[in-house]
Formats: structure tokens, C-alpha cells, sequence
């Protein structure tokens, strides 16, 4: 059990310095975006430098082209939805390995943060599908573009979105008969 | 539940408070407790043995069978 605490600790810690990362990377990513669809963020020397790509989801790539080409800012309009569905999960695996820290395995809590991740995955994934649809039927209806064609894509990032939102809704559906055969364990004297 | 535990019956026959039962059969308070009203949901027979050992009776005793006609009634 101590060393469950100590890895959870050790992972929070990674989890909590990905987001912060991704948050930088990102904010300077779209204050500095640049006409091509990924931009490389660089820090430290010429000898010795930290690199982070920014890449925008491939299913939304040819219609980030239209956005730019309209004069929008791509990385804003696709990046922030994504992350809101990132800083998601982020925030609950921080609050499931806090869990695991104080050696609750399995507790109703804890399910419920599993499938919270299991959801917002498939949540994302469908969000990935139609998003670009429904932006840009925004974009026409508010009139502040016309030319933006239709657009619809279904990538491999989706897929394996929805497939791993599928497994992690499945396992979190295990996890609850294994909570209901601890009960009972624990309710055997 | 159909079973019912008889414990507090046993324990008040043989004048004997749930603290001694606990430490004579080696089972937390509370877990007796939990057997005492009938929250729980299994019993060792490491457990019964160590009950009727230290109550000086039988299984019988303690569980009771009760359909839900004597239930009813």
C-alpha cells in the first residue's frame, strides 16, 4: 500500500507538470500561431533546447487551412475545445490518484472518476466529429463567413478516442463489481 | 433476510457483555456488532466455532431460519 501512495504521488506530480506544460505550449501557441498547422515552440540555447510540437487534431487539419485562410485563428478555435476535454481528464486523473494515495482502491469515488475519464473520451471523440460541422454552420448562420465549406472527417485519433474511452467505461463498470466484492469481503466475519 | 443471528439471545443467556465475546473469539467489536444486527453477510466457520466455543453452544443457537410465512406472521 505504501508504495501504491508513493507511485500515485510520483504520478500526480508528472500529470500536474503535462498540464502545466500543455497550458504553456498551448497559450503560446496561439498567441504566436503561424500559417502552418503545427508550430515548434523552442526554449533554452542552440546547444541544448526543449521542443514541443503543437499539432491540431489530423481529422480538423485541411479545415484549420479554411479557418486560416479566413483570416481566424485557427489554434484558438480548435485547440481550446480539445483542451477543455484534456484539462477534464487531467483534473480528474489528479483526483484519482489522490485517492489511490490515501488508499482508497475500491470506493465508489474512485469509480466514479474512472468513468468520468471513460466518458469525457467518448464524449471527446463524437465532439471531435462534430465540431468543425457545427462551427462552421455557426460561422454561416452568424454570417461572419461564407465560403467555408462542409466538412466532415473521421480520423484514427477519434477511433482510438472512442476505443480507449470504451475500455476505460468498461473497466470502471469491473471496478464496481470488484467494489461490490469487497463489500462482501468486508462484511464476512 | 431469512437468517437470523441470535447473538444478543446467546450473549444475554450466558450473561456475557460483546467486548469479552470479541476478545475471546479474536473478532473486532465492531465486526460482532455487525453479525449482532444482522448487516452481515457471511460467517466464517473459523468464526461460528470460536462463537460456540466461547457461548458453550451450538450453530443453532445463534442462526435461525425464518421463511417469510413465520416472517409475515
Amino acid at each position: 500500500m505504501e508504495k501504491i501512495a508513493k507511485v500515485s504521488l510520483l504520478i500526480r506530480l508528472l500529470i500536474v507538470l503535462v498540464a502545466c506544460l500543455n497550458i504553456f505550449v498551448i497559450t503560446v501557441a496561439i498567441i504566436t500561431q503561424s500559417d502552418a498547422n503545427s508550430s515548434e515552440l523552442s526554449v533554452g540555447t542552440s546547444q541544448s533546447h526543449i521542443s514541443q510540437v503543437v499539432n491540431l487534431p489530423k481529422s480538423s487539419e485541411s479545415f484549420s487551412k479554411e479557418l486560416n485562410a479566413e483570416g481566424f485563428n485557427s489554434y484558438a478555435i480548435m485547440l481550446i475545445p480539445e483542451f477543455l476535454f484534456c484539462l477534464f481528464i487531467y483534473w480528474s486523473l489528479i483526483k484519482l490518484f489522490g485517492l489511490y494515495q490515501q488508499g482508497a482502491i475500491f470506493t465508489v469515488i474512485h469509480i466514479n472518476q474512472l468513468r468520468n475519464i471513460g466518458t469525457c473520451l467518448l464524449v471527446w471523440s463524437v465532439f471531435d466529429l462534430l465540431y468543425p460541422i457545427l462551427l462552421m454552420l455557426f460561422l454561416r448562420i452568424s454570417g461572419l463567413s461564407e465560403s467555408l465549406p462542409l466538412f466532415l472527417s473521421i480520423s484514427s485519433d477519434q477511433l482510438l478516442k472512442l476505443l480507449i474511452g470504451l475500455i476505460i467505461f468498461v473497466m470502471s463498470w469491473i471496478m464496481t463489481e470488484g467494489q461490490k466484492l469487497q463489500q462482501e469481503q468486508e462484511l464476512t466475519i | 433476510m431469512a437468517i437470523i443471528i441470535q447473538l444478543d439471545v446467546m450473549l444475554a443467556k450466558r450473561k456475557m457483555k460483546l467486548m469479552e465475546l470479541a476478545e475471546l473469539v479474536n473478532v473486532t467489536p465492531q465486526n460482532l456488532s455487525v453479525l449482532k444486527s444482522g448487516r452481515a453477510k457471511a460467517i466464517r466457520f473459523s468464526t461460528l466455532d470460536a462463537i460456540c466455543a466461547a457461548l458453550k453452544c451450538n450453530p443453532g443457537d445463534i442462526l435461525l431460519h425464518q421463511t417469510e410465512q413465520q416472517k409475515d406472521e
